[in-house]
């Protein structure tokens, strides 16, 4: 495999961005799950592809329209979720189907013959361009920065907003600001991944870290990792016996998300026990 | 005295729903204020009406004379047990010293040893000393309350403000929970919705009844009209568990259903 990668440039590229993708992945998921934005993520997600189709009718890079449709979705579904409180995930079902539906409608009135979608549904990290991968690695930077340098506001506001609100902390902006990070994590992870198996790559890492550390930095960091391996054992494999990289990816991570369910499983009783004492 | 809250015809609606009307009452710097009232009386909105979080449709309040806005940097909030995540991974000195980001964002900040102090200190008050390196999810429904008075109290209050404080915890956890608001009332006024009447024939000064609008407002000692006003019916009462005496003690009468 070493020797590939010296040989190939895809392959070094497919590389990197599943290390990128990783990075944000971990960083981001962990909050997600903490914060319950699941939903809302699958839901900026799907809105991406509308963008997609904006891209190919006009004429420009498709994931420039994803990444501008995106981030007007996240910021539209806060707007929404402040106003309403409540109804938030009847708007995010919405948006879910109709950013689709709008991508489907673009590409079918493209002239000419259908692009590939396949890559953008699916994602194709053996594709990965240059263009993209330096997207990749500004979006991971301003992600990493952002959280690390007010890593202290983070924790206050995911962990009771209301009383942070309360001091005069500006939870509006980190609220909107989180948004705008989950929406940039979608499209750095449509080329590894593809729209419809985001989800499993954010949660599942997350999830795992979240079964065996209860503190946030240490779930960031052991999700990073978790998904640098699937990222880097599922091109791997993907490369190796010539099967779909999105794909390989999610499947080995929601694996390894219920061996460590089963592995811990046994623990988290007996702490069950102790607290029932 | 001065008056640390001031409260002045105020209503609140959501939409066309009136929660709170026409609500006036006071409170003296240094009292130890009990609000009560049935689910849905609006308890739970006067709070975030004084918090600045719900916007009134009229009246006004005053905090130390002080609007909301400006006013509740003095005030320390306990949230409802249940408004808050246990699960978070979050230690219970972290959960102290997030009440000392105040107004704006603070880039790069890392506690001091100094900050560190204080929240010990907020925590040695409520007796979780030597717990400041758990996890929050590792701690007990009592000692999880009293972690969020520690919190309130590190942001240096001078009106401290309750949600049902011992509405999720075991009876020694909430004489517990009493014994050190009754130690605070002695330095800061002390404001909190309750639906306990032990602690309103023990513990408080003051009492407030809600029931949309305030039934009563004065000393605790609850009369039999009152409550009815509250809660409609005698019945009721026993489900709340309301102890007879409280009654009898007032009128003679009790409850004997």
């Amino acid at each position: 495999m070493l020797s590939m990668l010296a040989e190939y440039q895809f392959l070094r590229y497919a590389l990197i961005a599943g290390l990128l993708t990783s990075v944000v992945c971990g960083i981001i998921g962990v909050i997600i799950v903490e914060k319950k934005l699941v939903m809302l993520t699958g839901g900026i997600a799907h809105t991406a592809y509308g963008g997609v189709g904006l891209g190919y009718f006009f004429g420009f890079e498709p994931i420039l329209g994803a990444l501008a449709v995106s981030v007007a979705a996240s910021c539209s579904i806060g707007a929404v979720k402040r106003h309403t409180g409540s109804a938030a995930d009847v708007i995010i079902a919405m948006m879910w189907s109709a950013g689709m539906a709008m991508g489907i409608l673009l590409i079918a009135l493209m002239p000419g013959y259908p692009p590939d979608l396949n890559s953008y549904l699916f994602g194709n990290i053996l594709s990965v361009t240059r263009t993209e991968l330096i997207t990749e690695a500004i979006v991971c930077a301003a992600v990493c920065l952002v959280v690390f340098i007010f890593y202290n506001d983070w924790k206050a506001y995911l962990f009771d907003s209301e009383f942070s609100a309360i001091l005069g902390l500006r939870v509006t902006v980190l609220e909107y600001t989180l948004l705008v990070m989950t929406a940039l994590t979608v499209v750095v992870l449509i080329r590894t991944v593809g729209i419809i198996l985001i989800l499993a790559l954010l949660t599942a890492p997350a999830a795992a870290a979240s079964m065996v550390s209860k503190k946030m930095s240490t779930r960031m960091i052991i999700s990073v990792v978790l998904g640098a391996i699937y990222c880097t054992a599922g091109l791997a494999a993907s490369y190796a016996f010539n099967i779909p990289s999105g794909a390989a990816i999610i499947l080995l991570s929601v694996a390894v998300y219920f061996a460590v369910y089963a592995a811990t499983r046994g623990k988290r009783a007996n702490m069950c026990k102790i607290d029932n004492k | 005295m001065a008056k640390a809250l001031e409260i002045d015809r105020l209503t609140v609606s959501y939409g066309r729903n009136v929660v709170l009307r026409d609500v006036t009452f006071s409170v003296e710097e240094g009292e130890y204020l009990g609000i009560m009232g049935p689910n849905g009386g609006g308890k739970s909105t006067l709070l975030k009406a004084i918090l600045g979080i719900v916007k009134p449709s009229g009246g006004s309040i005053k905090i130390f004379g002080r609007s909301p806005g400006e006013g509740k940097s003095k005030i320390g909030y306990v949230p409802q047990f249940s408004d808050t995540d246990r699960s978070f991974p979050i230690s219970v000195l972290e959960v102290v010293m997030t009440a000392l980001l105040k107004n704006g964002l603070h880039p790069f900040l890392r506690f001091g040893e100094k900050d560190r102090e204080e929240a010990r200190r907020a925590l040695a008050f409520v007796g979780l000393d030597g717990f400041e390196k758990r996890q929050i999810e590792e701690l007990s429904g009592g000692e999880f309350q009293r972690l969020l008075i520690a919190r309130a109290l590190a942001s240096k209050p001078s009106l401290l403000l309750l949600d049902e404080p011992t509405a999720s915890v075991d009876a020694a956890s909430r004489d517990k929970i009493y014994s050190l608001l009754g130690g605070l009332s002695k330095k800061m006024t002390v404001v909190m919705v309750t639906h306990d009447l032990t602690a309103v024939s023990r513990e408080v000064k003051r009492l407030a009844c809600l029931n949309q609008t305030l039934v009563y407002h004065g000393v605790p000692e609850l009369s039999r009209k009152t409550v009815n006003a509250l809660y409609g019916c005698p019945v009721d009462l026993i489900a709340h568990g309301v102890p007879h005496r409280v009654l009898e003690n007032h009128d003679g009468g009790g409850c004997q259903c």
